[in-house]
């Protein structure tokens, strides 16, 4: 049986039939870029596409994903209405770490969508789009995640940050049954998208608990500042409770964790 | 349908004030956008620095920005900045407004040429810049072919929604 195959009959065991195209490559330079070109050429909602290995793997600001085999590299493609397309990769961040959970894995969120263990990383998630005149087009999602990925043979920096399910669960488990999963749980949490958008901001906030009142480095475009991490808004924008008084909302950017200050150490 | 029953229709429109109309009937398919008359420039998006706890979260800066599909391009006609709008009044430039809000950049990644310059020409479709938030990178295409006369935003810097990124010289 052929992969593809095999991944939609696990996911109609889940979820019922399964119209949408799945396919599944052997090796691709990026799941997102393939499915983008599907994308402006009018591919369905939900179109999804999935490699062995991906030799262009890319994350935000164009870092390279190592992607040997053993990962799960998938894009999907998504046509939502424009008001929920902020939250889509919130949405994600939640079934990836839903994905995990099935393996026994306790997953967090960093926001916005990064997925930890214990402070490693075990997936990555990029969401593109496109938008004209008459709104967005079309959304796609994708996905890198170190499912059974040999993390020796990830060359420095990504050996030391990163962990996979094998690691993690002490198991095995299969990309396949990953990638229905994450499907499974993406088509619950977009459908809830669009009915009680709240739902997905709660959901959210669930799996990010740990790092509320965390002292942080936040990077937004040219621009760092420090605080401590307060929430999230209902349009998934971040809070932060600035060191100088006041709170500030950051639409992107990247967020590092500060070791707690000594001061902090000898008041604990 | 014929051309009385059209003037029938655009007078309807015209007289409702509504800015986006589309009708199949008998295998004819219509579709009407009217440009709205000039508006003043929409309340300030919530400012970047919150000045009390926000609690309740404050409105939805990018959902409620976006606007739905039927609010089109007429919604994000409404939206230009006067700048903008005088602008392309003035001598039939069009101005690109950001139709979300975000961090603007002009190109893929850091290490890469930007989609485009001043003087390039570009087409229907093809990609000016993005714009990201939330880690949703979100390609802005260009609406009409033309040449680009003007570069509004700066690389890396917050915009708000309907604020000008570029202005296009319709070729």
């Amino acid at each position: 049986m052929d992969p593809a195959t095999g991944l939609r009959r696990t996911l109609e065991s889940r979820v019922g039939p399964w119209a949408a195209p799945l396919e599944w490559r052997q090796t691709v330079v990026s799941t997102n870029d393939l499915l983008k070109e599907r994308a402006r050429s009018g591919a369905v909602e939900w179109t999804t596409l999935l490699a062995e290995t991906q030799t262009g793997g890319r994350g935000r600001e164009g870092r390279a994903w190592a992607s040997p085999l053993g990962g799960l590299y998938l894009s999907v493609l998504l046509r939502p209405r424009d008001e929920s397309v902020g939250l889509v990769p919130l949405a994600a961040g939640v079934a990836v770490v839903e994905a995990a959970g099935e393996q026994g894995v306790r997953a967090e969120l960093k926001w916005p969508n990064d997925v930890l263990v214990m402070g490693r990383k075990l997936a990555g998630i990029l969401t593109e789009a496109a938008s004209g005149s008459l709104g967005v087009e079309w959304v796609v999602v994708g996905i890198g995640m170190n499912v059974a990925v040999d993390l020796t043979a990830l060359a420095a920096p990504a050996a030391d940050v990163a962990t996979s399910l094998h690691l993690e669960a002490g198991t095995t488990p299969q990309v396949r049954d990953v990638a229905a999963a994450v499907l499974a749980r993406l088509s619950v949490w977009y459908d809830a998208l669009h009915r009680r958008p709240e739902s997905v901001v709660d959901a959210w906030r669930g799996h990010a608990s740990r790092w509320w009142g965390m002292l942080v480095q936040v990077k937004t475009g040219d621009e760092v500042f420090r605080g401590r991490l307060h929430d999230i808004d209902e349009s998934g924008a971040l809070i932060v409770d600035l060191e100088e008084g006041g709170f500030r909302s950051v639409l992107s950017g990247e967020v590092t964790r500060l070791r707690p200050l000594e001061s902090e150490l000898g008041r604990s | 349908m014929d051309l009385s029953e059209l003037k029938d229709i655009l007078r309807i429109l015209e007289e409702q004030e509504i800015t986006e109309f589309e009708l199949e009937h008998d295998g004819v398919k219509l579709r009407v956008c009217r440009s709205s008359p000039p508006v003043p420039a929409p309340p300030a998006p919530p400012g970047s620095v919150l000045a009390a706890p926000p609690s309740p979260a404050p409105p939805a800066p990018v959902a409620g920005a976006v606007g739905g599909p039927a609010a089109g391009a007429a919604a994000i006609g409404d939206a230009m900045s006067e700048e903008a709008a005088e602008e392309s009044e003035a001598n039939g430039d069009s101005p690109v407004p950001s139709p979300i809000v975000g961090t603007f950049y002009r190109a893929p990644d850091p290490n890469s040429p930007p989609f485009v310059n001043v003087g390039d020409r570009v087409q229907v479709g093809q990609v000016l810049c993005i714009i990201e938030a939330m880690k949703l990178m979100n390609e802005i295409e260009a609406e009409v072919a033309g040449e680009i006369v003007k570069i509004h935003a700066e690389n890396g810097q917050p915009v708000q929604y309907g604020d000008p990124l570029f202005t296009v010289r319709p070729a």
